[in-house]
């Protein structure tokens, strides 16, 4: 156990590294060499409504609470409080922690029933959605694609990870030294990948796919962006 | 239905694995933590740090780079390794370790063992002369280095300290030199995965320890030894004081020294009300240590400077009277 745990005091820096600036450089990889998918989507005006009220807040209060647990994560698992009294930034850590887990239980139960996966989700992970080619590619998709629920799912149980061990590494009083370092050490890598696939997550919900970046702020989208990119929507 | 089952079997099994290996020993753990460096102590514990740079704690082993002084210089360095004859090298005094409580310029040298104290530091009234510790044969360009693998264990642990992590530690005094790896105790934050006992100070302050001569029935004492005799002091052995009773590891008095009152008298009248002490007599120093080598003896009163039988011809003390052998050697860390 403690030998793991070593490693992971050893190696905490290096996969923050890996997981943001190697997302972001294979993000502007991407998009240099592949380039944003149906690039004509993003002049359309937005006329349908995609994202209900409670889909745009909760997702807007989960982003921000990630954001913000993000940089406060990464100053903990390097021992910088960013000029910051240590309690000061734990305090914030746990303030937006509880947004957090609030906005990830509400996005989880709104979007559960359309993340389930459907027969033509087959065809989507076949074809890697077509962001691996240039040709312009459009393959069955429902309210979410195949990436989307797949994104959902693993954010689903890093999200569940990172709450129930930052609450054990919250009261590390009450649990023993073993459970505690077994949260962080779930915490802390839970917490890697997520900054991973969320980086990933932004690159392709705004620059790899133009139009798509209303979804998230007043919640419209165009109807040729729906017919392209989700036509099994509604179904 | 399957995909809901399998989703909350997973996090029952996950959850359940952390209950049940909770059960381990959490001693190896703590013993085998990773060093994460004094930085990391210091993000959380920075009212510790606003002090503690003035005190000895801090200036036993300095970075170059805290003296107004040209380390560039090309010196001529004659050292060997023990029981050798001297020989010399060239070395570049900007590739020194450090600096020794704000005197001795610590080094490596390519082909001897161990560290070496090539060079003095003296303190002017415009700022530190930089010279040699002895001259060969009379020569001033031609310096002679002395050992410091002795002194190094506490006076510069961060060099020998082995462990993982142990990179991150200071030449110097870390924080995790005395309280141990720290890496458990920043992400438990539990105060018992920490050593912060007395059992931090005597790991260093009770290294002189009197060892038995090889041609005698006597004990000689080491550098620094008037600490050890702690234990044998009835402060000790009643069981209710230890080293944190009277000093301060992070933080020092008026006049510099790392006691809880501003003085002498003042820190025994703490408990000992009006009466006064004679530190001269209760906390003696070696007499015939010319070098200053000798710390404060700290058996306060038990064993007197008279009791041991000294030689004074000897640098270090010679104990040789039977009783204060036996006494010394009777205490619960005494004796050889």
């Amino acid at each position: 156990m403690i030998s793991l745990n070593n490693l992971y005091i050893q190696y905490i820096g290096l996969l923050i590294v890996i997981a943001t600036v190697g997302t972001l450089i294979i993000a502007v990889a991407h998009y240099i060499a592949v380039g944003p998918n149906a690039k004509s989507l993003g002049k359309l005006k937005p006329e349908i409504q995609r994202f209900n009220f409670l889909e745009i807040s909760s997702h807007f209060l989960r982003m921000a609470s990630t954001i913000i647990l993000a940089i406060t994560g990464i100053a903990f698992a390097v021992y910088n409080t960013l000029g910051l009294s240590y309690q000061f930034l734990l305090h914030i850590h746990l303030f937006f922690a509880a947004l957090f887990a609030l906005s990830s239980v509400v996005s989880i139960l709104i979007w559960m029933k359309d993340n389930t996966f459907k027969k033509y989700d087959w065809e989507w992970l076949k074809v890697m959605g077509g962001y691996l080619t240039k040709k312009e590619i459009h393959v069955p998709a429902g309210k979410f694609n195949a990436g989307q629920k797949l994104f959902f799912w693993l954010t689903t149980f890093l999200s569940i990870f990172l709450i129930f061990s930052g609450y054990l590494l919250t009261y590390p009083a009450q649990f023993s030294v073993h459970i505690v370092l077994w949260a962080s050490i779930i915490h802390g890598v839970s917490a890697v990948t997520l900054i991973a696939v969320v980086i990933g997550h932004a690159y392709l919900g705004s620059f790899a796919n133009p139009g798509t970046i209303g979804t998230i702020t007043h919640g419209m989208v165009a109807k040729e962006w729906i017919k392209l990119h989700h036509p099994k929507c509604g179904d | 239905m399957k995909q809901k089952g399998a989703f909350f079997l997973t996090v029952i099994i996950v959850f359940g694995l952390l209950i049940v290996s909770g059960c381990a020993a959490d001693k190896e753990i703590i013993e085998n933590a990773s060093y994460i460096g004094s930085d990391a102590c210091i993000s959380c514990h920075q009212n510790i740090a606003n002090h503690y740079d003035m005190t000895t704690h801090a200036k036993i082993f300095t970075s170059l780079d805290k003296y107004p002084v040209n380390w560039d210089q090309n010196v001529t360095i004659w050292a060997s390794a023990e029981g050798e004859d001297l020989q010399s090298t060239k070395l570049n005094l900007k590739n020194s370790l450090g600096v020794m409580l704000d005197h001795y310029v610590v080094s490596k040298i390519e082909g001897i063992p161990g560290f070496h104290r090539v060079a003095a530091l003296e303190k002017t009234d415009t700022g530190y002369e930089l010279h040699s510790i002895d001259i060969k044969d009379g020569n001033e360009k031609e310096w002679v280095a002395k050992s410091y693998s002795n002194c190094a264990d506490c006076h510069s642990p961060g060099l020998s300290t082995k462990g993982v992590g142990a990179k991150r530690l200071k030449a110097g005094l870390s924080c995790e030199t005395c309280h141990g790896p720290g890496s458990v105790h920043a992400q438990t934050k539990k105060p018992e995965t920490i050593i912060a006992n007395q059992n931090a100070c005597i790991t260093c302050h009770t290294l002189g320890k009197p060892e038995q001569a090889k041609d005698g029935n006597f004990l000689i004492a080491d550098t620094h030894y008037g600490v050890r005799n702690w234990f044998v002091s009835d402060h000790y052995t009643s069981g209710y004081l230890n080293c944190l009773s009277c000093h301060t590891p992070h933080s020092a008095n008026k006049q510099g020294n790392m006691l809880k009152q501003d003085s002498f008298k003042e820190n025994c009248a703490t408990c000992h009300g009006r009466k006064e002490f004679n530190q001269d007599e209760i906390m003696w120093k070696n007499p015939t240590d010319l070098r200053g080598h000798f710390t404060r003896d700290h058996s306060f009163g038990k064993l007197l400077y008279e009791d041991l039988g000294d030689n004074p011809e000897t640098k270090e003390i010679e104990i040789t009277n039977p009783e204060a052998i036996k006494t010394i050697k009777n205490s619960s860390k005494g004796g050889e």
